[in-house]
C-alpha cells in the first residue's frame, strides 16, 4: 500500500463524510436519525482521530470459526496501518458509502449503552424488514470512535465480530468535507461496458455496486474489480479475460450452482470461481453462504456457443471497424 | 463551323493516325478558326480530366459545342479521304449523341475510379482485419489471496488491511 493511496483514501473519506447526511438523513424517524448520526460521527472519527490498539476479528462459516488478531494504528494524515498475517480491515474504519447502503437496507436504532475494550459505548442496531437483528455497532461515547461491529444472519447466528481488545485514543485532526459520495458515475459504467466489460449494477440479495477499479497487474492482463455491499456484508466481483484450464483451482472444491460448474473455497471471506464467455470470474464475499450462491447464480458466465471468427467476412468486418476508427476524427 | 469538323475532337483525343495527324496539323498552321476550335477542345478536355467534376462550360463554348457536327461512324478511326482545304463542310443537325461523348467518357472514368476505390477499400479492410483475435489465455490465478486483500480493502477506508499488503 503506497503512502499516496493511503492519503488519497483518507482524503476521499473526509470528502464523503459531509455529504452522507444529505442523502440519508431526511424523512427518518428521530430514533433512526440519531442512530445514523452516531454512525456518521463514528465514520468521521475513524478518519480524523489518532488511535492505536489491538483488535480481534472472528468470522464464522457454518460450524467453523476463524480468528484474526491485528495491531492497528491510525493517524489522520497517513491513514491506518494494520499489522496482521491475514488481510483484515481496521474495525474503526467506516466507509461512508456503506453507511448510505446500510441506512437504505436496514432500520437503524440506538439500543442503549454498552462497553467495549473497557470503554463506555453507545450501541446502534440494524434490523431487517422481518424484525431480525442484522448487525450491531458499539461507538465510543468519549471519542465517537467505532469500537466493535457485529453481523448476524437471519437466524440470529453470528457471521462476523470485529472488536478492539484494547485501544488508546489520541488527538483529533481536522476533516473538512466538501464533496458528494463517490459512488460510480454512469459515465464510468458506460465506459467500462463500451470496453466489453459486464458491469451488473446490483447483485442478488440487495447488494449494490459502490466502487469500481480496473487494474493491470501484468501487461495485457486487466482485472476489473466491482465492489458491492448492502451496508453490512460485501461482495467483490473480479473479472479477467481468459479461460480456466482443465485442472482444478488449487485449494478449491468443485460445486454446481444453478447448473453452472464453479470452484469454491469455503473460508471467511468465501471465494467462488467460474468461467464462461471467455471470462473468468472470482466472487469474494463475507455474506452468508446462501446469499453468495444466489449472487453467483444470477451473475453472467454461461458459455455462449463458439462463433467462427476466422472467416473472410469476420476479417473484413474487423478491418472495416479499424478503418472507420482511424478515419473517425472524434475517436 | 470549322474546316476540320470531327477531326478536331479526334486530333485532341490523339486518335488520328500519323498521316492524318500530319495533314491536320498542316491545316492548323494556316487556319485560325480551326486552331481556336482545337484549343477550345483541349481546354474542355483538360477541365473534364482535372477537376473530377463536370465543369460548367462558358456560354461561348456551349454555343460552339452545339454547332459541332455530329460524329460520323468511324470518322475518328480514319483520316479524311479528301483534301481538307478544298472540301466544303456541310453542317449537320445536332443530335444528343454528339454532345454525350464527353459525358460517356466521364461516366466511364467515374465508374472506373469508383471500382478502384471499392477494390482498395475491401483490400484495406481485409489487410487491416488481420488474423482473428487469439483466444484469451489462462488468466492470473483466479483464486488468488490478492483478491481477498482487495476485497477487504474495498470495504474499509483504513488504507491498509494487513496480510503483507
Amino acid at each position: 500500500m503506497t503512502r499516496a493511496r493511503v492519503l488519497a483514501g483518507t482524503a476521499l473519506a473526509a470528502l464523503l463524510l459531509g455529504a452522507v447526511p444529505a442523502l440519508a438523513t431526511p424523512a427518518r424517524p428521530s430514533g433512526e436519525r440519531e442512530a445514523l448520526e452516531l454512525l456518521q460521527g463514528a465514520a468521521r472519527a475513524g478518519t480524523s482521530m489518532t488511535y492505536a490498539g489491538t483488535q480481534e476479528t472472528v468470522a464464522w462459516r457454518g460450524a467453523e470459526a476463524g480468528s484474526r488478531r491485528a495491531q492497528v494504528s491510525h493517524d489522520p494524515t497517513r491513514g491506518s496501518l494494520v499489522d496482521a498475517e491475514q488481510p483484515v480491515a481496521d474495525t474503526a474504519a467506516l466507509d461512508p458509502r456503506l453507511l448510505v447502503l446500510l441506512a437504505a437496507n436496514y432500520t437503524l436504532s440506538v439500543t442503549g449503552p454498552g462497553r467495549c475494550a473497557g470503554r463506555a459505548a453507545s450501541t446502534v442496531t440494524a434490523t431487517r424488514a422481518d424484525g431480525s437483528v442484522a448487525g450491531r455497532f458499539w461507538i465510543d461515547q468519549a471519542s465517537g470512535l467505532l469500537l466493535r461491529r457485529e453481523v448476524l444472519d437471519g437466524q440470529g447466528g453470528r457471521l462476523r465480530d470485529s472488536a478492539f481488545v484494547s485501544v488508546a485514543v489520541g488527538r483529533s485532526g481536522s476533516s473538512t468535507p466538501t464533496a458528494a459520495p463517490a459512488l460510480p458515475s454512469s459515465s464510468t459504467l458506460t465506459e467500462l461496458r463500451a470496453r466489453g466489460w459486464q458491469v451488473p449494477p446490483t447483485l442478488a440479495g440487495g447488494f449494490r455496486l459502490f466502487d469500481t477499479s480496473l487494474t493491470t497487474p501484468r501487461p495485457g492482463r486487466d482485472v476489473l474489480h466491482l465492489a458491492y455491499s448492502d451496508g453490512l456484508s460485501s461482495a467483490s466481483l473480479f473479472t479477467q479475460r481468459g479461460r480456466l484450464g482443465s485442472d482444478p483451482v488449487a485449494g478449491f472444491e468443485p460445486e454446481t450452482v444453478a447448473g453452472r460448474r464453479v470452484w469454491v473455497h469455503q473460508a471467511a471471506p468465501e471465494r467462488v470461481v467460474w468461467a464462461g464467455q471467455d471470462r473468468v470470474w472470482t466472487l469474494v464475499s463475507d455474506a452468508p453462504e446462501p446469499a453468495v450462491r444466489a449472487a453467483v447464480a444470477a451473475l453472467p458466465g454461461r458459455d455462449a456457443p463458439d462463433v467462427d471468427d476466422g472467416g473472410l467476412l469476420a476479417r473484413f468486418a474487423r478491418g472495416l471497424t479499424r478503418l472507420l476508427g482511424m478515419l473517425n476524427p472524434f475517436d | 463551323m470549322t474546316c476540320l469538323g470531327d477531326v478536331v475532337a479526334a486530333l485532341v483525343d490523339g486518335e488520328l493516325e500519323h498521316a492524318a495527324r500530319e495533314k491536320a496539323q498542316r491545316h492548323l498552321a494556316h487556319c485560325a478558326g480551326c486552331r481556336a476550335e482545337v484549343e477550345a477542345h483541349r481546354r474542355l478536355k483538360s477541365r473534364l480530366g482535372g477537376a473530377g467534376q463536370e465543369p460548367a462550360p462558358s456560354d461561348a463554348l456551349t454555343a460552339r459545342l452545339l454547332q459541332m457536327r455530329p460524329p460520323v461512324e468511324g470518322a475518328r478511326r480514319s483520316a479524311p479521304a479528301r483534301p481538307l482545304a478544298t472540301r466544303p463542310v456541310t453542317p449537320r443537325p445536332f443530335t444528343p449523341r454528339a454532345a454525350a461523348g464527353p459525358r460517356r467518357r466521364l461516366a466511364r472514368r467515374r465508374a472506373a475510379v469508383g471500382s478502384a476505390l471499392a477494390v482498395l477499400g475491401i483490400g484495406a479492410a481485409l489487410a487491416l482485419g488481420g488474423p482473428p483475435p487469439t483466444r484469451p489465455s489462462t488468466p492470473l490465478n483466479p483464486g488468488s489471496d490478492v483478491f481477498v486483500a482487495d476485497f477487504v480493502s474495498s470495504t474499509s477506508d483504513s488504507g491498509s488491511v494487513g496480510g503483507g499488503r
